[in-house]
């Protein structure tokens, strides 16, 4: 049985690069709100309420 | 006066012969037990390799056009007790994705929500399955056959199960043993590539060890935001990436304890037990003494080691961009094997320097790679279910 490799190479390809576009999408997306977040916290001057990453 | 009562001696021998396999249970009990390789998976699987193996115990007896057969059958109706439980359990993806749902409620964000760029490295990481989809096309495998082998690199268990599952059924058995044996063999398989790659010096580049601080409403918004994000982009990934997110929030919204502790424990401890049988038992004999089945173990070595490699190779291409530098050894936490590869970078980063406390920083690759193995999960289903 033939490989259509025209086909492989399009799932390859395309398929990691959509894998990169929405993780950096989610990156992109996370980074913002926390952005926002910061900017209201610091803009009402309360401390934030979290912990260390851990 | 007997009936038709018979022993099972008479079916042990003969080619393929069941006691090879139930040697080979017999070898995975004695790694989950003796040596505590992923025991929780190991032990359930290891037993129902030697259940399924001994003679006419029909466990996974189906009914196929109104006779019965040995063996599970996908055009026909279960018969036998795993057989039922795999038909409804894994066949109809209730399992994998409620195994999701426990992994989500289990799951720690915040190292992640606090270096999102660490999510291109758990991008980067996948590069492992592609590369070994077209490897595995080379060899001849069929385009769903080598998609169920090359999800193996992002050494997820339940996810290979569930994209197995879906495009190639049969290979289901040698695909999550193999998945969940280098899942155990992290520790063993990483630390050569990462040397390979890596030099001293880049080992030992030191990591602030505190990671900033992450608010309860970013921790909140995390999985909403994901699952409306991923979901939009990748739809056929809903049932893993909603089940995990939705698992996140019942963990993170400080209202659903109860629910987050069942689906962290109980249920999980349940799927878990289901999920090891079910896999053990789908490797009869003559279904797994195959050829096949030592390509995919090497294959899903190959994927498991670019993956690695990979993930390595674009944390070192970061830190060519980025001002502030990051130990290219946490791009190899990119395959998500949680926490195991993030622990292999912890210890290696103490050899090289006893001051460096890398496992944070380390966990974010590592969740982002479930993340990234479930989206291409549903990247594969788009493209070929």
């Amino acid at each position: 049985m033939g490989v259509d490799w025209s086909l492989a190479g399009q799932i390859g390809g395309i398929g990691f690069g959509l894998v990169f576009v929405v993780l950096t999408v989610l990156a992109l997306a996370i980074w913002l709100v926390g952005l926002v977040l910061s900017k209201i916290g610091s803009g009402k001057g309360e401390p934030e309420i979290g912990n260390n990453g851990g | 006066m007997l009936g038709s009562f018979q022993t099972g001696f008479p079916d042990l021998y003969g080619w393929p012969s069941p006691i090879l396999m139930i040697f080979l249970g017999c070898i995975l009990l004695y790694l989950g037990i003796a040596r505590k390789m992923e025991p929780l998976l190991l032990v359930p699987i290891g037993f129902g390799v030697v259940l399924t193996n001994l003679p006419l115990g029909g466990l996974m007896e189906s009914v196929v056009a109104g006779r019965v057969v040995e063996s599970f059958a996908v055009d026909g109706q279960p018969a036998g007790l795993i057989s039922r439980i795999f038909y409804y359990g894994i066949a109809w993806e209730i399992l994998p994705s409620l195994i999701f749902l426990g992994l989500g409620a289990m799951t720690d964000f915040s190292p992640l929500i606090a270096n999102p760029k660490t999510l291109l490295l758990g991008a980067g990481a996948q590069f492992g399955v592609f590369f070994a989809f077209l490897i595995a096309l080379l060899f001849g495998f069929s385009m769903n056959e080598a998609a169920s082998i090359g999800i193996i690199g992002g050494a997820d268990g339940p996810t290979t199960v569930y994209l197995t599952n879906r495009l190639a059924p049969g290979f289901i058995g040698a695909t999550a043993v193999a998945a969940y044996t280098y899942m155990a063999l992290v520790p063993i398989i990483q630390p050569p590539i990462i040397k390979l790659l890596t030099t001293k010096k880049e080992r030992a580049i030191y990591m602030e060890p505190q990671l900033r601080s992450v608010s309860k409403t970013e921790e909140i918004l995390f999985p909403v935001v994901a699952t409306v994000i991923i979901i939009l982009l990748v739809p056929k990934s809903a049932p893993l990436i909603g089940m995990f997110m939705f698992g996140n929030l019942l963990h993170v919204s400080g209202v659903t304890d109860r629910l987050a502790d069942t689906a962290a424990n109980a249920l999980m401890n349940i799927l878990t037990i289901l999920l090891g049988l079910c896999i053990g038992c789908f490797m009869s004999a003559e279904g797994f003494l195959k050829v096949e089945s030592l390509m995919v173990f090497v294959l899903g070595v190959v994927a498991f080691a670019t993956a690695t490699a990979f993930g390595l190779i674009l944390a070192k291409l970061m830190n060519l961009v980025s001002k502030e530098k990051i130990n290219p050894m946490i791009g190899a936490a990119g395959v998500s094997a949680v926490p195991m590869s993030a622990r292999v970078v912890q210890k290696m980063g103490q050899e090289a320097d006893p001051n460096n406390f890398l496992l944070m920083h380390a966990m974010g690759p590592n969740i982002a790679g479930v993340i990234g193995t479930a989206t291409v999960a549903g990247i594969f289903l788009g493209m070929l279910g």
